[in-house]
C-alpha cells in the first residue's frame, strides 16, 4: 500500500497555470505528520516548495490547504486524512510558488491594528504589573501564532482583504483592548469602528473551526462589538 | 496599503445594531402572530378585518415592516459591498433596491391606512 498525494504545483514565472501533481509515499516512510511526508516528498522531487520551521505548531510557517481545510501540515496526522491527500495553498492569497503564498496583506492587516501596548505613564523600574485576573483576560488571545489559517478560511476576506482586517487581526485588536496595561481603548474603538475593517464580518465562524490553536477569533470579534456598542449607549 | 491609510469612516455600528434589532422584533413577531393564529384561527374574511382592524396589530404591523425594509436594505447592502466592486455598478444597484424597498413601503403605509379609513 502507498499513501497517495495530490499536491498543488504553480510558478509563476515559467507555468501558465496551477496543476495538481500526484506523488506516492510508501505505507512504512515513517511519516507520522503531514510535514514529514512533505519533507520525505522533496527528498525525492526538490522543486516542491513550503514553508516550514519550527515543525511543532509554534511558528505557523506550514499553514496550508489540507483536503479542502487550513491547518499547519506539522500537526496533522497523515493517518487522519483522507486519500488522495490534496495540498494546496492557502486561499485566496497570491501564489508565490507551489504551496507559499504572500501574506502581505495579512501582516499589513496586523500592523494596523497597532500590536503593541500603548502605555503613557512613567516606565516603572521592573514590570507593569497585572493581577491574575486582569493577566487571565488575555488567555485565549495571546497563544496566536499569525499562521493566517483563519484570515484566509474567511470568505469576507476572500473578498475584501484590502480593507477587511480579518478574523487574526481582529483577535490582537481584542488581545491589546483586553490588556489592563493599554491606555489607547478609544483610538483602537476608532479605527475598528468601520463598515469594512470590522463589521465586515457575518460570524461566518471558519476561524474559530479551522484555528490550530484552538483559539476563538468570533468570539474576541463579539466582544469589540460589545464594547462599542457600550461605548455608544 | 493605500486603502489602510483612507482611514475610519466611523460607521457600521449603527446598521450593526438595525439588523440584529430588527431581526430580533422580527423574530418575535413571527413567533408571537404564529402562536395567536393557533390559538384563535381566522377561518373568514370579516375574522381578517377584525384582526387587522385593532390598533395594536397595525401598530405591531408597521413596525414588522419598517423592521423588515431596514433589515433588507442592510443585508443587501452588505452582499454588494462584497460582490459588487465597479463603483458606478454598486451606486446603481443600491440606488435601485433603495427604490424598491421605498414602494414597498409606500405600498405597506397604503394598506395600513386604508383599513383605517373604513
Amino acid at each position: 500500500m502507498a499513501i497517495k498525494f495530490s499536491i498543488y504545483r504553480y510558478n509563476p514565472e515559467t507555468d501558465k497555470k496551477p496543476r495538481m501533481q500526484s506523488y506516492e509515499l510508501d505505507d512504512d516512510c515513517g511519516a507520522v505528520m503531514l510535514l514529514d511526508a512533505l519533507v520525505l516528498i522533496k527528498r525525492e522531487d526538490d522543486s516542491l516548495s513550503f514553508r516550514r520551521s519550527c515543525r511543532e505548531g509554534v511558528c505557523g510557517s506550514d499553514a496550508m490547504n489540507i483536503n479542502g481545510r487550513n491547518g499547519l501540515a506539522c500537526i496533522q496526522p497523515v493517518k487522519d486524512l483522507a486519500q488522495p491527500i490534496t495540498i494546496r495553498p492557502l486561499p485566496g492569497q497570491p501564489v508565490i510558488r507551489d504551496l507559499i503564498v504572500d501574506l502581505t496583506q495579512f501582516y499589513d492587516q496586523y500592523k494596523a491594528i497597532k500590536p503593541w501596548l500603548v502605555n503613557h505613564d512613567p516606565e516603572p523600574e521592573i514590570e507593569r504589573l497585572q493581577t491574575p485576573a486582569e493577566r487571565q483576560q488575555l488567555d485565549g488571545l495571546y497563544e496566536c501564532i499569525l499562521c493566517a489559517c483563519c484570515s484566509t478560511s474567511c470568505p469576507s476576506f476572500w473578498w475584501n482583504p484590502d480593507r477587511f482586517l480579518g478574523p487574526a487581526a481582529l483577535l490582537q485588536a481584542w488581545r491589546f483592548l483586553a490588556d489592563s496595561r493599554d491606555q489607547a481603548t478609544g483610538e483602537r474603538l476608532d479605527v475598528l469602528e468601520d463598515p469594512y475593517r470590522l463589521f465586515r464580518c457575518h460570524t461566518i465562524m471558519n476561524c474559530t473551526d479551522v484555528c490550530p490553536k484552538d483559539l476563538n477569533p468570533a468570539r474576541a470579534i463579539g466582544h469589540i462589538k460589545q464594547l462599542l456598542v457600550k461605548r455608544r449607549l | 496599503m493605500k486603502s489602510a491609510v483612507a482611514g475610519t469612516s466611523r460607521g457600521g455600528l449603527g446598521e450593526w445594531l438595525v439588523l440584529r434589532l430588527s431581526a430580533v422584533y422580527m423574530g418575535g413577531f413571527a413567533i408571537f402572530t404564529a402562536a395567536y393564529f393557533t390559538r384563535y384561527p381566522v377561518h373568514d374574511y370579516q375574522a381578517w378585518m377584525h384582526w387587522f382592524a385593532s390598533g395594536y396589530t397595525r401598530l405591531a404591523l408597521a413596525v414588522f415592516f419598517v423592521s423588515l425594509i431596514a433589515h433588507a436594505w442592510i443585508g443587501m447592502r452588505s452582499v454588494y459591498m462584497d460582490y459588487l466592486e465597479p463603483f458606478w455598478v454598486r451606486f446603481t444597484v443600491m440606488i435601485m433596491t433603495l427604490l424598491g424597498l421605498l414602494a414597498l413601503g409606500i405600498w405597506v403605509a397604503q394598506l395600513l391606512l386604508q383599513v383605517e379609513s373604513r
